[in-house]
């Protein structure tokens, strides 16, 4: 009852000045956009970085004790591997085998990083159609397929493969054909993904011993548990390898990238420049707005009203202005996400825990920055008013 | 049971520092306004008046002597308990001092709002009051004008009704009638002598207007910060 029949004082003095209201909500807008952007990105390079791991083909995967991240290939004994079927609920192991190889674009002659994966035709490590459609062609020597989301210096693959050729190049002075493609999408690793069967990765990467893999799956019997397996695994297993969940795999990866990179500074930063930015935009409206009404304060407190009561309007007006900017900035940057979801095909999305975080933090910045606009305030001399 | 004297001022003194040195402003007042009684305050500019008003209002803390508002001592109060006590005090500014963003009737309830009573009253009680106020200063027809829309004398009557709205127990007014025609002046200091005498109000006003001096019970004469006489009236 009290509450309703409060005069909105903090909303009045805001609307009465509808332009400046505006030029507010653009500006806390705008931060706000920034911070979605940050996100948006960070997020979706980061995601990209998860989609080859998404596509094992398995439940648990072994990889070497010092392994950080799939771009990093480091070798292991495949005999470790096959030692798995022994458990019970192991129904098969695979190997992916990978390799950091050049990749040559036929028009430019450029050569590009590629990072070049090898599977068993007959139990594939990724699980993607393409490996069965294409199952034929990939066993013809020199056979390879290619990611559709590659960086478009690596040449025109993907149009070429429509006009219904095959596109050659060469791969360590061997040549390469490739005979379809599919889609992982980008990671900071390399520009280009390339999958060939396991005899032809040896032919690329000579070099390699036959009895290496780089990264071992493991597929379980339906409803086993992954954890117990690796359990078992774990109590016999040389301790030069490991066993992973596919979620340990992507909290690695992730992690890699964050800490052991400055991609993560990078980001935390620009999300920190965001809320900097919104906080000083509001800091000055409601600073300004304060020194303007300064005399219609000190005429609250005139008439009894406490320090609470004309700090409370300031930090209200703080989270109307943090509540007005948030629904056009999500529309905003859902837009500049479309934009980039176009122009770097990486996978750029708007997730209510983001919107719900960023208007946390907004709320936060903006009522922080209201309460410090209004030391002006506290030390207000009502006297002043004479 | 005799209700407390209001105002209550006995061997007053206020300094201000100014530039460093200290300067005195108000010197050994000794002031006693009773209920129902309406009190004119005059001097020339400089001799302290203002300051007194401020005094009397709660919005300064008494340095020296002796100020009684309602009983409370306010020699050293805090900050709190004058806020506390301005609730039951009326001002009238020689500005008006209405919230632009607010509409006449707005303006009115924030005088009443700040009284949890009448917020307990609810919304609709509230703007009752405020409207039958705004009507007792001849300004039924501009209920939900805004500020910048009303002429000056309009303002300054709303911030008359702002200051009465809620019936003050004390009622300071500086120079309410400065910006006042002759016939809403007279209007006005017709209301605050029924304040005085219904709701026993004590009303302390400053104020040159010679036109309004007669509904004064008593005038006193600040001279250099000092009383210099006091002046009993027969109305």
């Amino acid at each position: 009852m009290s509450w309703t029949s409060r005069t909105p004082v903090a909303w009045l003095q805001l609307s009465h000045k509808p332009m400046r209201l505006l030029a507010a909500i653009a500006g806390v807008g705008f931060a706000n956009v920034l911070v979605f952007f940050q996100m948006g990105l960070s997020g979706a390079l980061y995601d990209s970085q998860k989609r080859p791991i998404q596509e094992i083909n398995g439940q648990l995967v072994m990889v070497p004790r010092r392994y950080s991240n799939l771009g990093e290939p480091l070798n292991m004994p495949r005999a470790q591997l096959v030692r798995a079927l022994g458990v019970d609920g192991v129904q098969a192991v695979t190997p992916l085998y990978i390799g950091n190889v050049d990749w040559i674009n036929q028009d430019t002659r450029q050569k590009k990083q590629a990072l070049l994966f090898g599977v068993s035709l007959d139990n594939p490590a990724l699980k993607l159609p393409v490996l069965q459609t294409q199952r034929s062609a990939l066993q013809r020597p020199n056979s390879l397929l290619f990611d559709s989301a590659s960086k478009k210096g690596a040449g025109p693959v993907a149009q070429t493969l429509a006009a219904g050729q095959p596109y050659d190049t060469e791969i360590r002075g061997q040549r390469a054909q490739v005979v379809g493609l599919f889609q992982l999408g980008l990671t900071f690793a390399a520009d280009i993904n390339l999958i060939t069967s396991s005899t032809n990765f040896q032919t690329y990467l000579p070099e390699q011993n036959n009895d290496d893999i780089q990264l071992g799956v493991i597929q379980l019997k339906p409803g086993v548990s992954a954890s117990r397996v690796k359990q078992t695994l774990e109590t016999f297993l040389e301790p030069s390898v490991q066993v992973l969940t596919i979620q340990q795999l992507l909290d690695r990866e992730v992690a890699h990238w964050q800490r052991n990179t400055s991609f993560g500074l990078i980001f935390n930063l620009g999300v920190l420049v965001g809320l900097a930015v919104g906080a000083i935009i509001v800091y000055q409206i409601l600073y300004s707005d304060v020194g303007d009404h300064l005399g219609e304060y000190a005429t609250m407190k005139a008439m009894g009203y406490g320090d609470r009561f004309v700090v409370a309007i300031i930090v209200q007006e703080s989270v109307i202005l943090a509540s007005l900017a948030f629904f056009p900035s999500v529309l905003m940057a859902m837009g500049l996400y479309q934009i980039l979801v176009r122009s770097t095909g990486l996978l750029v999305t708007m997730s209510i825990s983001r919107a719900v975080v960023v208007f946390g933090l907004t709320l936060v910045i903006c009522g922080a920055s209201g309460w410090l606009a209004t030391g002006k305030l506290r030390r207000l001399d009502p006297a002043e008013v004479f | 049971m005799e209700a407390t004297t209001p105002v209550q001022i006995s061997g007053l003194n206020h300094w201000f520092d100014e530039a460093g040195e200290r300067k005195q402003v108000l010197r050994d007042i000794q002031l006693e306004v009773k209920a129902g009684e309406i009190v004119i305050l005059t001097g020339p500019s400089g001799s302290g008046k203002t300051t007194l008003l401020t005094m009397v209002g709660g919005l300064r803390a008494a340095q020296d002597g002796s100020l009684r508002l309602f009983g409370e001592e306010l020699r050293g109060a805090p900050k709190q308990q004058l806020t506390r006590l301005r609730r039951q005090v009326g001002f009238i500014f020689q500005a008006h001092n209405l919230m632009p963003y607010l509409s006449a009737l707005q303006n009115v309830r924030l005088g009443l709002e700040v009284s949890s009573t009448w917020r307990g009253q609810g919304r609709r009680a509230m703007d009752e009051r405020c409207r039958e106020g705004l009507e007792q200063v001849g300004l039924g027809h501009r209920l939900h004008f805004m500020p910048a829309k009303l002429s000056g004398g309009q303002k300054q009557r709303v911030a008359i009704a702002r200051a009465l709205a809620s019936s003050p127990s004390l009622l300071l007014a500086d120079e309410p009638t400065a910006a006042l025609d002759k016939e809403s002046g007279r209007d006005v200091v017709a209301l605050f002598r029924d304040l005085a005498d219904r709701r026993g109000a004590a009303i302390v006003m400053v104020t040159h207007d010679n036109k309004v001096l007669d509904i004064a019970d008593r005038i006193v004469h600040l001279q250099a910060g000092a009383l210099a006489n006091s002046e009993m009236k027969t109305r």
